[in-house]
């Protein structure tokens, strides 16, 4: 469903962030991206839905060659992959449902959104997203009086409200203590297994790589070092990685 | 242990001539100033004398001042307003964030940063010989200022919203007026309160002095009063106005301070969705309605307006033909100001971080004097200078002495107060580490808050440098030197091509400072 191929961005022309990665990946795989800081993880999730646009190669979604959509229609492939950050992103001035009806803004004309009306089914959406990640009670809380955790977790129901196909994550459980981080992958996991929907995640912990996901993609000074399943990651490649 | 002795001995010698370098460069400036203690002490009778006739206060004056007062109040309130509604749009067209094109937003920061060089007294002062004397040049006075000040303010809170935070509304698939709805909008609304007040505390003070040059407001009255010698009634306007300036800056500290922490609770998604729908239908209805109260206390005549306009537009074609010959007495007016203001910022950094030792809770020898010393403070920074230069005109004659020691005096009260905040919030532990060594307070400030909180205290020092060019400009309307004696001369004869030229050169120096101070920060901070 999620094809790069050649993929090479440099955000100078002359360091190249990624190197040429060609990769290929399935309907409902949970995929972990490892690398040490620097390694191109975040430059290749974020060319997925074009944050970053790739000097070189193609990439397509469904067999559609989304570089060469017009911006409208980018949008539309947009609104189907959800994205993750380290540092949450939420407007921390709103309300946590506020949040998460943010997630349904690709499915609003210009003119309902800007007066902020939604429907009864996306207050639906959000309860049920909300009700997903276990906070359904902290619905009307500012964002801002939040812990780290219950912020990551408002960020990935707001990704589910917009019934993405894929869920990208950079690096989500980067700033989280263990027990926390181990919490949010278990949501990762769930919405993986129960919903289909594909996820690719970056992390830089190996070990939370190895247990949460099906396959693994190692990269390293932007070239692809590792791509295979992930019991066959051996710690020789883990030594490789980092140093 | 020799090499080390020598490491701390060159270390000293830099310090020293620093020091030794600066004091120089204040006795060069104090001698261009006219400084002089002696005619100092020679008019500390008079100013005793001033002071005294200030301190009985004529009550019975307060009725037509609290008259005057309501006028200069609503003033600062309008022209706030406006210039808040004003310049939402506009920062979201400035801010090279979100502007959709970057050239047009380069276009209008540069016009607007050339405008913002212009000191509200000046602005007035042009826009009285436009409109005609009356409290509606000093509300577009004043409307310019906070449109300015708060179009500057939203754009660089715009400019620091994370780029990630932006792209977490682009991934979803937002196009890019979503964008500005759900991410720049939430931000901007909450900041534009505190923005309101930080524009009305600088507003009220500026409309305070407008009626110098007939712009309407107390200062009309207090200009009278002063040139009539009746300084009784001068006390009582000074009074009146220091207490209802210190009222607003509390009312703002104190909004400011609880915005943060409101929020509506709601119980249910029904209840959410009613306030919704209920803001779609009030938000416009209380825009209109602040429009209207605009415009209806503007009171506009618009055969006047309209004359005024065919003016300014005349008086704007006469000033672009500057008048070169003219050059020799810009250069004269603009280095006295530029003096002015370099002394005052020396001697206020020196004398703020005394002060500000004595202040600061944490380093302060008694609770008492820290008390006295805010007290003391904020009484310095209420009064604009250029009300504190008119005492000082009394005592020491005209000329740059009297605007040089009043904005002295103002530095040093803005500057302690934002460098004792400074130390206040700094760690605990700082000072600790230096006291656990068995070092007296005194000590621990010295060689620890001190030198810990030194950049910053610059960069502090760098703002005031960047206020007090400003400032140094407009002391010259009541002759207390530099540039502003020249440009209010020339606005009164409407010699436009002059007037043209000296406004140039104003920009040309306080924009070459301001770049100077950032760099300068960016070096040392």
């Amino acid at each position: 469903m999620l094809r790069l191929e050649h993929i090479t961005v440099s955000y100078d022309r002359k360091i190249r962030a990624v190197d040429d990665i060609s990769l290929e990946v399935g309907q409902g795989e949970f995929v972990g991206i490892i690398g040490s800081s620097g390694s191109g993880k975040s430059s290749v999730l974020k060319s997925i839905n074009l944050l970053v646009k790739p000097i070189k190669g193609k990439i397509y979604i469904d067999d559609v060659d989304i570089m060469s959509l017009k911006n409208s229609q980018l949008r539309a492939v947009r609104r189907e992959i959800g994205f993750v950050f380290q540092d949450y992103n939420l407007i921390d001035r709103s309300s946590v449902l506020d949040n998460v009806l943010v997630g349904r803004l690709g499915y609003k004309s210009s003119f309902h959104s800007m007066l902020g009306i939604f429907t009864d089914e996306d207050y639906k959406r959000a309860e049920k997203a909300l009700i997903q990640v276990g906070l359904s009670e902290k619905i009307f809380e500012r964002s801002d009086q939040l812990s780290g955790g219950q912020k990551q977790r408002v960020a990935i129901a707001k990704t589910l409200c917009q019934s993405p196909k894929i869920i990208l994550a950079d690096e989500p459980v980067a700033s989280l203590d263990v027990s926390t981080s181990q919490n949010i992958m278990d949501y990762f996991k769930t919405i993986n297994e129960k919903k289909n929907i594909t996820i690719l995640i970056n992390l830089h912990d190996v070990n939370l790589a190895k247990k949460y996901c099906n396959r693994i993609i190692a990269l390293k000074r932007g070239k692809l070092l590792f791509d295979g399943k992930a019991g066959e990651f051996k710690d020789e490649f883990f030594k490789e990685i980092y140093e | 242990m020799n090499s080390l002795k020598k490491y701390m001995n060159n270390k000293r010698i830099y310090r020293y001539s620093y020091l030794l370098g600066i004091f120089i460069i204040l006795i060069y400036l104090g001698y261009k100033v006219d400084f002089s203690f002696i005619r100092l002490y020679k008019g500390l009778p008079s100013m005793m004398d001033l002071i005294e006739r200030v301190l009985k206060p004529n009550l019975l004056y307060s009725k037509e001042v609290i008259e005057k007062l309501i006028e200069t109040i609503q003033m600062a309130i309008i022209a706030s307003l406006m210039g808040l509604v004003l310049s939402l749009p506009f920062s979201l067209f400035t801010a090279n964030n979100i502007t959709p094109n970057k050239l047009l937003g380069s276009i209008l920061n540069g016009l607007f940063s050339f405008l913002r060089t212009i000191p509200s007294l000046i602005w007035a002062a042009l826009l009285v010989s436009i409109f005609s004397i009356g409290k509606f040049s000093g509300i577009i006075a004043l409307g310019i200022i906070g449109f300015l000040m708060s179009l500057k303010l939203f754009r660089e809170y715009i400019e620091s919203i994370k780029e990630n935070q932006l792209n977490s509304i682009r991934a979803i698939g937002a196009s890019s007026i979503q964008v500005l709805r759900y991410c720049v909008l939430p931000y901007v609304f909450e900041l534009s309160v505190s923005v309101f007040f930080i524009v009305l505390e600088t507003n009220i003070r500026a409309a305070a002095i407008l009626g110098l040059v007939g712009a309407g407001g107390i200062g009309q009255i207090m200009w009278k009063d002063l040139n009539h010698l009746r300084y009784d009634n001068v006390a009582t306007i000074i009074l009146i106005l220091f207490l209802t300036i210190l009222a607003i800056d509390l009312l703002s500290l104190f909004i400011r301070k609880h915005l943060n922490k409101k929020n509506i609770k709601f119980t249910d998604i029904k209840e959410h969705k009613r306030f919704q729908i209920c803001k779609i239908i009030y938000m416009p209805m209380i825009f209109v309605v602040l429009l209207y109260i605009i415009f209806k206390s503007l009171d506009i005549d618009y055969t006047r307006l309209v004359l005024g306009i065919g003016q300014g537009m005349d008086i704007i074609r006469r000033m672009v033909k500057v008048d070169i010959s003219y050059f020799p007495k810009m250069i004269e007016g603009i280095r006295e100001s530029f003096f002015i203001a370099i002394f005052a910022t020396i001697v206020g950094g020196a004398f703020s971080l005394i002060f500000s030792y004595l202040t600061a809770y944490n380093t302060s020898p008694k609770r008492t004097i820290s008390l006295i010393f805010k007290g003391y403070i904020n009484i310095l920074r209420t009064f604009p200078p250029l009300i504190t230069a008119i005492i000082f005109f009394r005592g020491v004659g005209p000329g740059p002495l009297a605007g040089a020691i009043a904005l002295s005096i103002y530095t040093t009260g803005v500057l302690t107060k934002m460098y004792s905040e400074v130390l206040e919030n700094t760690q605990r532990n700082i000072q600790d580490s230096i006291i656990v060594t068995g070092a007296t307070r005194f000590q621990s400030y010295i060689h620890g808050l001190l030198p810990h909180t030194f950049p910053s205290f610059i960069g502090l020092l760098l703002y005031r440098l960047e206020s007090n060019i400003r400032n140094s400009t407009i002391l010259g309307v009541i002759g207390a030197g530099g540039v502003g004696t020249a440009l209010t001369i020339n606005i009164t004869w409407r010699n436009w091509e002059k007037v043209g030229l000296l406004l140039i050169g104003v920009s040309i120096m306080i924009i070459i400072i301001d770049k100077l101070s950032q760099y300068l920060r960016k070096v040392f901070l």
